[in-house]
């Protein structure tokens, strides 16, 4: 099972992008009306209004093409302009986590025991480049996606019957998947019950683009899509234009708002530079894969509180230890670990966004627990001395542990190490490339002892969480399972409740926590906590309407200007 | 039997030389990439958590599983095709190159003229200062250690400084970033005034010491008494003679570095200035070990130096006859 | 050539004497790490304090702020040049980062210098072919960009290590940037070496050697070596300041020294990402860089004028920190570098 969503772009945004400092004021957004028009406090912005509204971005998206694109970076850019079957409600907090049709004229009918998805195609929709949108048009979507190797493709292979045969080129098409141009519609075979599978047809790569569009990426000029924005002006690395689709007003999707400001995003990699341009109002957006560094905390808490704030997201950071190898097959070295962390020191070291926790699942999951942590409060810093004890208990003392981590997080590891050498292990770091960190660290071979990760959601679905601790996708080639833990517990429980639908999750919330307590029990990894994102936005910008949906961040369909 | 144009030779000799040197750096950043273990970048380009059968299909859809050789090939068939693509990002990198350059380009230049302009000064300034007084002495003592102080100077620690004090505190400059000419010429000006300065304060210092050097040793020189002797004025002499003779290592000097930063080199520069050049790419490439922008920017960078060395060697050939193009 | 009238003179020069008493106290301050990591800051180089609190002049301040901002220079004993991020004194790792990469620059400087005698004395001693083959590689290395070949060898070395046949070295050891940066440098130091060699070759005291029938590794190694020391010397201190220079390069783009050991590079670079709110994380290391390697260029450049007070080496620190190894001047159009037909 594969699954890439990865939010703060850790693969791409390197560590130099944090270090390079990025334009400031108005010229950085060269050539916008927000520049033209003495971009200081807003004076004579009025009718600047109808002009585009810019977001200035840490990192630049991975691709803009829906059917490369995986990054966050990429998908909020995305998911407004290449809607597929289905997409999330545009909203704040756990509402924005629930699946909504979108060129779908309903939910699906869902038979033969799960396997069989049935749904319609909406009437009258047109591409941004005003050809009709056929039902067809979604069966290519996802064959684009496969052949072009989208790295959550499996998502795809794994669970549409004749996927797998596509991918591997025994067959020309998708034989799972039938569609019929003149009604509309659209019958996908499942190999099995997937409960999550209306979030799969909600990823941005299942974003419909016209049968036809050539099958190689194509970042620099994504093809037509349907949404309320199309993009355009594509320089790589540097900005992009989301467009206000002209065709969209007319099509009207319920729960779809229809946005009234163009999105011009400009890529800069410095968080102090883009944080003044918003707090100065001469750009409109920060882009909440960065946190604000912390003197513009600060002056944002002076000087904008009224436009600022905190949003959490569902990304866990964790240390992963490998429980199948000396000293960590050790449940007691493991309590030890856990034990000793020092949440809060992380809490700093992530400029504050962070919020400490120890269990798996972050609290707007369904399934997390509200029990007590069972090693200590989180926001306690760890009990060294208790955790020196029971290193020794366990036998382990005086082992040596290798920590790895990326360089972006070279901090959260060397805190970690000297916490490992505190409680009485030989500790030695490894920080390598975030591009090779993650298919280095997976790999068995490899024998990482223990190493940062963080984890983005997929979707909002537990199940997804829990694959990194799924036993049965370990293998020598790597997995989601970084510390190889092999629970049985865990493999059956996720067998039984990964294939409930979505919307029936409330039913068996109680299971998962009882799963999470378990976990956080056996100390499997060493959980910091979750991450949270800022909320910055322009005096222009209306604060209250722009919704930071749960899944993709800042929704820019509901930016409006005063 | 006559031999052919000493000019035909030379260009011939160089071009086989520049044709051998690209080769060799090509193979070698290749190697280096593709021999060191973990360098494997169907890893990569496969994703964060792939299965066997994903890394198994990217190796065959890229090729990987080819010899070493026949990889080689592909990828310089690509690259002189231009339609080589990065394996992280999957860009199409001569484009992506093509979206840097304009801030590349904005950099040398300037810089160029600037610490070339800096340099003959302070070099001429401290030359003439070093014949004079006790007084005109310790100045030019001033001025080795101002050029000292650039020549030591780390690129990035100058860059953080320069933007610290007058970008964060006094707000003068912008906090880095590249603003296009063609959009906003003010920009662009204000955007660049700080990687100028840092790049001159470096390049700089090093120039006036080597033309301080270069303009002593000249005016020991037999012609330059023999000049004097004849009666021509010591400010003909200085220009004419000595400082003539003096600028030609500094022209050569000055070509060599304006093809490495043209190519990319101010890797430090460029990123403590986030002008997104080539440089920059360059550097986040290796971080990524991303082996097609490195390849393409490397080969770039040595095809500039060994083209600007060969039209410096003609420029100190045209201005003194003593040197024979080899 | 006197060396020892030159090594006197060279004392005489009041800015050689400064230069070099200030490296001698950089390194000796860097040596002495350890007495003041346990006598007078009381902590460790890696030793993390994020959550603590300590008395600045009656105040209990944090050592870092919730929000990640770690305290400045208290010019106490504790925390005297402030915290890093990890709640790190930066004044006890600046002295732990100073002898990493003191450490890393003289091995490096050593190495080239071993390397670029012998490179110098095997092309310019048995010339034709051979020398041709070592100038090409020599040309080949120089006209590579130095740092991006330096950083790539470093990013890919970092994780795997490096098996040298006689010794392996791990990922993270402080012998692969003195390696790559070793080997970066030698065409640097070889090429005028050689062309020196060549010249010395053609020398009455060789062909006298020659006809006495000394071999001609005898004669390399006993005629020519002793004359070739006053120029090893005049790069020595150019070689160890471009090495220190390269280190930081190196450390800056996450290629050069491995977490947690510190070097003022990596130091600089992690300040760089707190700017504007710790500027000491970035000022600290950077003025002792500035200190160590300005130091190298003085002596280096009193030596030069002491010892070839000919310029016959031309021998040139390069500019700055600057990416791009630039080129040395071009050696004097003399028809004396007589490059063999």
């Amino acid at each position: 099972m594969v699954a890439q969503c990865r939010r703060g772009d850790t693969n791409l945004n390197s560590r130099i992008n944090r270090l390079a400092i990025a334009a400031l004021g108005c010229a950085a957004a060269a050539g916008l009306a927000a520049c033209g028009g003495g971009g200081s406090t807003g004076t004579g912005n009025a009718s600047a209004a109808a002009g585009p509204a810019t977001v200035v971005a840490a990192s630049a998206p991975d691709s803009l093409d829906p059917q490369v694109g995986a990054t966050t970076s990429s998908t909020e850019a995305t998911w407004n302009a290449y809607l597929g079957l289905y997409t999330y409600k545009h909203a704040n907090g756990s509402a924005g986590t629930q699946v909504i049709p979108a060129l779908a004229a309903g939910m699906p009918s869902i038979s033969q025991g799960g396997t069989l998805y049935t749904t319609t195609l909406r009437k009258g929709l047109v591409f941004s480049n005003g050809a009709p949108v056929k039902a067809g048009d979604f069966a290519y979507a996802i064959e684009r996606a496969i052949k072009l190797n989208w790295e959550g493709k499996s998502f795809f292979t794994e669970n549409i019957a004749g996927a797998e045969a596509y991918d591997q080129g025994k067959a020309s098409s998708i034989s799972g998947i039938k569609t019929d141009d003149a009604t509309g519609q659209i019958q996908i075979k499942l190999l099995a019950p997937y409960g999550a599978f209306l979030n799969v047809l909600a990823f941005p790569a299942a974003g419909l683009v016209p049968a036809g569009t050539p099958m190689k990426a194509l970042p620099n000029d994504p093809p037509p899509g349907v949404g309320p924005y199309e993009i355009a002006h594509v320089k790589p690395g540097h900005s992009f234009e989301e467009q206000i689709d002209p065709h969209w007003a007319a099509q009207a999707v319920p729960g779809i708002p229809t946005p009234t400001v163009a999105i011009q995003v400009s890529v800069q990699s410095n968080p102090g530079a883009q944080a003044d341009e918003v707090l100065s109002s001469s750009a409109d957006l920060f882009d909440w894969n960065t946190p604000l560094p912390p003197a513009a905390v600060a002056q944002a808490q002076r000087e904008a509180s009224s436009r600022y704030s905190l949003e959490p997201v569902a990304q866990v950071s964790f240390f992963f230890l490998d429980t199948a190898a000396a000293p960590f097959d050790n449940a007691l070295a493991r309590e030890a670990v856990v034990t000793a962390l020092n949440r809060p020191a992380f809490q700093k070291l992530a400029s504050g966004y962070l919020q400490p926790g120890c269990y798996l699942l972050p609290p707007q999951i369904v399934g997390h627990p509200s029990a007590p942590c069972p090693y200590g409060s989180p926001t306690a810093d760890g009990d060294v001395a208790k955790a020196k004890e029971m290193v020794q208990r366990s036998g382990t003392a005086g082992q040596s542990v290798t920590v790895w981590g990326d360089t972006p997080h070279k901090a959260f590891v060397d805190n970690f190490a000297q916490t490992l050498d505190a409680i009485g292990y030989k500790a030695s770091e490894r920080v390598i490339s975030p591009a090779t960190y993650y298919p280095t660290v997976a790999t068995p071979k490899t024998g990482a002892q223990a190493g940062f990760a963080e984890y983005a959601e997929d979707f909002p679905n537990p199940v997804d969480f829990y694959q990194l601790l799924n036993g049965n996708t370990i293998n020598p080639e790597g997995s989601h399972d970084l510390g190889l833990v092999r629970d049985s517990m865990i493999d059956s429980e996720i067998e039984t409740l990964g294939k409930l639908p979505t919307s029936r999750l409330p039913s068996v919330a109680g299971r998962w926590e009882a799963l999470e307590e378990h976990t956080a029990k056996q100390a499997y990894m060493a959980v910091i906590g979750y991450q949270e994102a800022p909320k910055l936005t322009s005096a222009r910008v209306d604060f209250g309407a722009l919704v930071f949906s749960p899944v993709y961040g800042p929704d820019w369909t509901t930016l409006k200007l005063k | 039997m006559r031999a052919a144009h000493p000019m035909l030779t030379f260009a011939v000799r160089r071009l086989v030389a520049m044709v051998l040197v690209l080769f060799a750096i090509s193979v070698l950043t290749f190697l280096i990439f593709q021999v060191i273990p973990d360098g494997d970048p169907a890893l990569r380009l496969a994703g964060k958590f792939a299965t066997p059968q994903e890394i198994k299909d990217v190796r065959i859809q890229w090729g990987f599983n080819q010899p070493i050789w026949v990889q080689y090939l592909r990828m310089m068939e690509q690259i002189f095709t231009g339609k080589v693509i990065s394996y992280t990002q999957q860009v199409n990198v001569v484009r992506q190159i093509g979206e840097d350059l304009p801030a590349t380009i904005s950099l040398t230049v300037g810089a160029s003229v600037l610490w070339l302009i800096a340099g003959v000064a302070l070099g001429v300034v401290g030359a003439l200062l070093a014949r004079r007084g006790r007084v005109a002495r310790a100045a030019d003592r001033l001025l080795g250690a101002v050029a000292m102080t650039g020549i030591s100077m780390p690129a990035f620690l100058l860059g953080d400084l320069l933007l610290f004090y007058l970008g964060f505190k006094l707000h003068v400059f912008p906090l880095g970033g590249y603003v296009p000419l063609t959009e906003d010429p003010v920009g662009w000006l204000t955007h660049m005034i700080l990687p100028w300065i840092s790049v001159t304060v470096l390049f700089a210092g090093f120039y006036s010491r080597v033309l301080r050097a270069s303009i002593l040793d000249t005016m020991g020189e037999s012609y330059v008494a023999t000049a004097r002797a004849k009666g021509i004025s010591p400010r003909r002499v200085m220009v004419s003679h000595v400082l003539r003779n003096s600028l030609l290592p500094i022209v050569s000097l000055w070509g060599l570095d304006f093809a490495a930063v043209l190519g990319g080199g101010a890797l430090l520069t460029e990123t403590v200035f986030n002008l997104k050049g080539v440089g920059q790419y360059a550097a986040e490439s290796t971080q990524r070990l991303d082996i097609p922008p490195i390849m393409v920017i490397t080969m770039l960078t040595a095809f500039l130096v060994v083209v600007l060395s060969t039209v410096t060697d003609l420029v100190q050939a045209a201005l003194d006859p003593r040197v024979r193009l080899r | 050539m006197n060396d020892r009238g030159a090594l006197r003179r060279l004392l005489h020069e009041p800015h050689a004497l400064i230069a070099g008493a200030v490296l001698t106290a950089i390194v000796i301050a860097c040596l002495l790490a350890p007495v003041y990591a346990a006598d007078v800051a009381h902590t460790g180089p890696d030793a993390t304090h994020v959550t603590e609190t300590i008395v600045v002049s009656g105040k209990k301040v944090e050592v870092v702020s919730p929000t990640g901002v770690p305290i400045g220079p208290t010019w106490t004993g504790r925390f005297l040049l402030g915290a890093d991020e990890n709640g790190r004194d930066v004044a006890v790792r600046l002295l732990y980062g100073g002898r990493n990469s003191l450490e890393i620059a003289a091995v490096a400087t050593v190495l080239s210098i071993v390397l670029a005698v012998a490179v110098a004395l095997i092309a310019g001693w048995l010339g034709g072919a051979v020398d041709s083959l070592l100038c090409r590689l020599m040309d080949l290395i120089w006209s590579y960009p130095v740092l991006l070949l330096g950083v790539a060898l470093g990013v890919t070395l970092a994780v795997s290590g490096i098996d040298l046949g006689f010794t392996t070295l791990r990922g993270g050891s402080l012998m692969l940037p003195a390696l790559i940066i070793g080997v970066v440098y030698v065409p640097y130091m070889a090429r005028p070496l050689r062309a020196r060699t060549i010249e010395l070759r053609g020398r009455e005291f060789v062909d006298a050697a020659r006809q006495q029938g000394l071999s001609g590794t005898r004669i390399m190694l006993g005629e020519i070596l002793p004359n070739l020391s006053s120029s090893i010397l005049v790069f020595a201190p150019l070689l160890l300041a471009n090495a220190i220079l390269m280190e930081a390069g190196l450390s800056f783009l996450g290629a050069g020294v491995q977490p947690p050991a510190p070097s003022w590079g990596t130091m600089i670079s992690e300040g760089t990402r707190l700017m504007p709110d710790a500027i000491h994380l970035v000022l600290a290391p950077g003025l002792m860089l500035l200190a160590a390697v300005v130091s190298a260029n003085v002596l280096a450049e009193a030596a030069r004028d002491v010892l070839d007070p000919r310029a016959r080496l031309r021998a040139q620190p390069t500019a700055g920190g600057l990416d791009w190894v630039p080129t040395v001047p071009p050696a004097p159009p003399a028809p004396s570098d007589g490059e063999p037909a």
